[in-house]
């Protein structure tokens, strides 16, 4: 975050007089993601390699590097149709995140934008909703999984639960934030309620809901996994627990290795879209460059 | 049609051989502000403009200038009185009415040149000719080049003469104008004077300025209409002599100096009540 700060105002001085075209040149201004970054993990996990090894921790407690990768291979190598294979599981958890967090997204954006139109329903499902923001939505987990059983359905409702409400606040105060001559330029040309919306209030929203997309999307990956540890047949949450019980920690790090792996990926993805649809808001300008 | 100033109204000049295009008919504006109370935004105002004018609206501030443009553009009906365009009363607003606010108000997601043709996408008009008009209108404003540029990659200077070109897109027959050029420099704002007044002369719209500063609505402008405040109504409507085309010689004359004298004055009298 920092470097991209200083990275924005100051683009035009090494723009103006070259600076050596040498790779060397583009090497030092990449140093840090380069080098720097590849180096500072290959320390950690040295360390940690090391620390197992000079305090001799058991590999309950901690595994060595080595036997986190052990554990990655051999769920990799599985077959992917095996329910032992971390394929499988991934792709459990992964579609039971993109449906919530799709289903959650739709239906909050739709009830941000009846509540941004009717402004009766805006006076009496406000407070509601600020009332409701604040309630910890993972405490009703069991409840779902009474209501909506061990499989994938009980997860993607909490995690529709769980996006909702984000995209939900983000949608509504996007549609809301319409600059008042911008809006007079449409009227002032007679547009339509429908023109008006899809011309200008909804790309106008756009920097707010990809806010609201951005943090439910990390809730939803959490809520997932935990309502997965509650109970489930299938997905990483389900295999984690199982593990445990059984003291396999180089295979829960292996899993929290998948895991990380994939919210890297949906995260940046998501940003990708963002930076995409969203060039010419000025937040994304100020962490392109 | 010669003279179309209203009896009782206390401002009647000599109204121009020009058709009355606009028509402001005692129009008053009351607003209610939040605490209860009551402003008189505008009272008794009555203005004729005539087809193809150029009318310079000066004021001190708060004298109810922005709440005339939305009035005029049927974007907002007045408290009291009406307003006539051609002879119709505006009941709502309508393509033939251009507007170009203080900020540029561009959209931000559309290019230069798709910000223009907005307005013939609202309307419904059909593409290709909208696009070519847009071109030429970009031209006009010297911005031939930038058609497929963002707003955020423009200067203001530059984004005020898109919101220009978007206003005259839909040719429309009046040009509302609320402080244009209020947020440029004064070198750029000469220069964006000169521009209007060169696009003016090109298609003859009729145009209502709103600005706070006397020698541009004289350079500009037929006719200044000067505005007192508390409560906001027409002051006095000084025709102006200079002759056209105006260059930014005119203004160092002695005659531009005497008339920019005299509404600093009026401006002077009327604000200290
Ligand atoms: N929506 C509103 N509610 C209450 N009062 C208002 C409203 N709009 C304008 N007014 C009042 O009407 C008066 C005229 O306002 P207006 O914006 O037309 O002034 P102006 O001549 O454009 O001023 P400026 O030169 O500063 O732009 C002011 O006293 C203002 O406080
Ligand atoms: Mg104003």
């Amino acid at each position: 975050m920092s470097n991209t700060i200083i990275a924005t105002e100051p683009k035009l001085p090494p723009a103006e007089k070259p600076q050596r075209p040498t790779t060397g040149g583009w090497l030092r201004k990449y140093l840090p993601e380069t080098l720097g970054i590849p180096a500072v993990v290959v320390i950690i996990i040295a360390g940690w390699a090391w620390a197992v090894q000079a305090f001799n921790i058991r590999s309950v407690i901690l595994p060595s590097p080595l036997g986190v990768w052990k554990s990655l291979l051999a769920g990799l190598a599985a077959d992917p149709a095996s329910p032992a294979s971390y394929y499988y599981h991934a792709w459990v958890t992964l579609s039971e995140i993109l449906g919530g967090f799709f289903l959650g997204s739709v239906l909050g954006l739709a009830l941000a934008l009846v509540l941004s139109q009717v402004r009766i329903l805006e006076r009496i499902f406000n407070p509601l909703i600020v009332a409701f923001q604040s309630v910890p939505k993972i405490a009703i987990a069991p409840l779902f999984i009474i209501w909506f059983g061990f499989g994938s359905e009980s997860k993607i409702a909490l995690v529709t639960l769980i996006v909702f409400f984000p995209v939900l606040v983000a949608g509504f105060a996007g549609f809301k934030s319409v600059e008042r001559e911008r809006r007079d330029v449409m009227h002032s040309l007679g547009a339509s309620k429908w023109q008006t919306f899809t011309m200008l209030v909804l790309p106008g929203s756009l920097p707010f809901v990809f806010t609201g997309l951005e943090i439910s999307l990390v809730h939803a990956m959490t809520a997932t996994v935990v309502a997965e540890f509650l109970a489930g047949q299938a997905g990483i949450g389900v295999l984690i627990v199982q593990m445990g019980q059984v003291l396999d920690t180089a295979g829960i790090f292996s899993l929290m290795v998948v895991l990380g792996v994939m919210g890297f990926a949906l995260v940046q993805i998501l940003a990708f879209i963002r930076k995409r649809l969203l060039f010419w808001s000025a937040a994304v300008r100020g962490a392109k460059a | 049609m010669e003279n179309q100033q209203h009896t009782g109204s206390p401002v009647a000049t000599a109204a121009k051989a020009k058709p009355a295009f606009i028509d402001v008919r005692n129009v008053g504006q009351v607003f209610r502000t939040q605490s209860g109370g009551e402003v008189v935004a505008l009272q008794d105002v009555n203005l004729t403009i005539g087809d193809g004018e150029f009318i310079s609206v000066l004021g001190p501030s708060g004298c109810g200038k922005s709440t005339l443009m939305p009035i005029l553009a049927g974007l907002a009906s007045p408290t009291s009185g009406d307003v006539l365009m051609g002879g119709e009363p505006i009941t709502g607003p309508g393509k033939d009415v251009g507007v170009v606010f203080q900020q540029p108000a561009l959209f931000p997601w559309r290019t230069v040149l798709r910000n223009v043709t907005l307005s013939a996408e609202v309307l419904g008009l059909p593409k290709a000719a909208a696009r070519q008009r847009a071109q030429e209108l970009l031209d006009v404003v010297g911005l031939g080049h930038a058609g497929g540029m963002y707003p955020y990659e423009l200067s203001g200077g530059m984004q005020q003469r898109v919101g220009i070109a978007r206003a005259l897109l839909h040719d429309p027959k009046l040009l509302l104008m609320d402080e244009p050029f209020g947020a440029l420099d004064a070198l750029t704002r000469e220069n964006m004077g000169l521009e209007l007044l060169r696009i003016w002369e090109l298609s003859r719209k009729t145009v209502v300025f709103v600005t706070h500063s006397v020698s541009e609505a004289l350079f500009l402008a037929d006719r200044v209409v000067v505005m007192a405040a508390r409560p906001g109504r027409v002051a006095e409507i000084h025709e102006v002599q200079v002759p056209r085309p105006r260059t930014l010689d005119h203004m160092s004359t002695p005659e531009f100096g005497e008339a920019a004298a005299y509404l600093r004055h009026l401006l002077g009298a009327k604000t200290g009540d």
